[in-house]
């Protein structure tokens, strides 16, 4: 059982962005709303999923001197499949998400994790690593997109459903804008290491 | 040199299967692809003709002085032309504008976006649909306009948007320019004929 550590490490311990401080751009660009934030981390994850089950897989067979090379054109496939597939049976999130889906293949996140740790540890171990990275960057995205959306438009809808009515108060449209995103974000990342500090 | 061949062997075995998995996922998309981008622009035709919710027939399109343009019936019956726009001013590039006109010519049936990169929650309201209505409340100033009240207020009709002049004036004066552009093609064609 000494393998779940591999899939919660990616959601608290060493989350992708909150704790990695990894890619960060993609998360200040999208999380705008609680449905682009999750569009992403779904996104996000196949591919991650797959480039890191692939990179597992083979390798024994990649030489050391290209490996890099060669995780990017796993990761690029993985990466325009999913794109195709977003902008054949989801075109209005493929269109919310726009240049980021592209992005995912220079995500740090993901060649991080084939460098250092599918390319040096077992397919299981890869493929819980990947779920639980997936899982830990779309809560951060979904968290603070959450703030976003509700400070900055004074509602949140998922997916069409209004969870928060409202608005109950003047939104400020800053949250909405980027340094409405290094705000929150900053102040998230605040929060995560009082809570760590208080832990350890 | 053995070692060199390796590398690049490895490298190209990789690329060779992966390119083949594209053309695979390629060939089971891209029909769907085509087909969503072409009922898109075709709903939006709608839209800028007869609101949403009911349908347009188009025809081929045709070229209107430099105007590509769609005649759009109803049972039979026209209900007008629309054609595309495109303002160089807006905040964040380029803004796509569908303008529909009733089969006069006179007046502006209604307006749509087709593509824009303008700032979320602020120019991005070009867009926006208030909660209750079916239509984006900027876009919908612009119906029954005639081409000389198409502009922002006081000199026209149009309320700009708060916090996003520049995104206003760029979709106005792309309809207006549009707008006057399709109606001297027009008038010459008809001339000609």
């Amino acid at each position: 059982m000494a393998q779940i550590q591999e899939f919660t490490k990616g959601i608290w311990k060493e989350n992708p962005v909150l704790r990695l401080m990894l890619g960060l751009c993609p998360t200040l660009a999208v999380s705008t709303s609680i449905d682009n934030a999750i569009g992403m981390g779904a996104a996000f994850t196949v591919v991650l999923l797959g480039s890191n089950v692939v990179i597992s897989l083979i390798r024994g067979f990649i030489p050391k001197q290209v490996r890099i090379p060669c995780f990017i054109v796993v990761i690029a496939t993985f990466v325009t499949i999913v794109e195709l597939t977003m902008q054949a049976f989801q075109p209005k999130l493929h269109e919310a998400l726009g240049i980021f889906v592209p992005l995912i293949v220079v995500n740090c996140i993901v060649l991080g994790r084939a460098e250092a740790f599918a390319s040096r540890n077992s397919l299981p171990a890869s493929l819980l690593d990947a779920l639980g990275m997936g899982v830990g960057f779309t809560l951060a995205l979904s968290v603070l997109a959450f703030v976003r959306e509700l400070l900055g438009t004074g509602t949140v809808s998922f997916f069409g459903h209004i969870i928060v009515p409202g608005p109950l108060f003047q939104p400020a449209a800053i949250m909405i804008l980027p340094p409405g995103a290094f705000v929150t974000l900053g102040l998230m990342m605040a929060l995560m290491n009082k809570i760590g500090e208080r832990q350890s | 040199m053995r070692n060199t061949v390796r590398l690049a062997a490895v490298l190209l075995t990789i690329c060779v299967v992966t390119s083949g998995l594209l053309a695979f996922v390629d060939g089971l998309t891209s029909a769907q692809i085509e087909e969503n981008a072409a009922a898109e622009a075709s709903r939006l035709r709608g839209e800028a003709l007869v609101g949403s919710g009911r349908e347009v027939e188009f025809g081929e399109a045709r070229e209107v002085g430099n105007l590509v343009c769609y005649e759009g019936t109803m049972n039979g019956k026209p209900v007008g032309t629309v054609f595309t726009a495109i303002s160089e001013k807006g905040y964040g590039g380029p803004i796509k504008v569908i303008v529909g006109v009733d089969p006069t010519g006179e007046k502006i049936t209604g307006v749509r976006i087709a593509e824009h990169t303008e700032t979320p929650g602020l120019g991005a309201n070009i867009v926006q649909v208030r909660t209750g209505e079916d239509e984006p409340w900027f876009l919908k100033q612009f119906g029954g306009l005639t081409v000389d009240r198409i502009a922002l207020k006081p000199q026209g009709a149009i309320d700009a948007i708060t916090a996003a002049t520049i995104s206003s004036t760029a979709v106005t004066d792309a309809v207006r320019e549009g707008f006057e552009e399709f109606v001297k093609a027009r008038t010459a064609q008809q001339g000609a004929e």
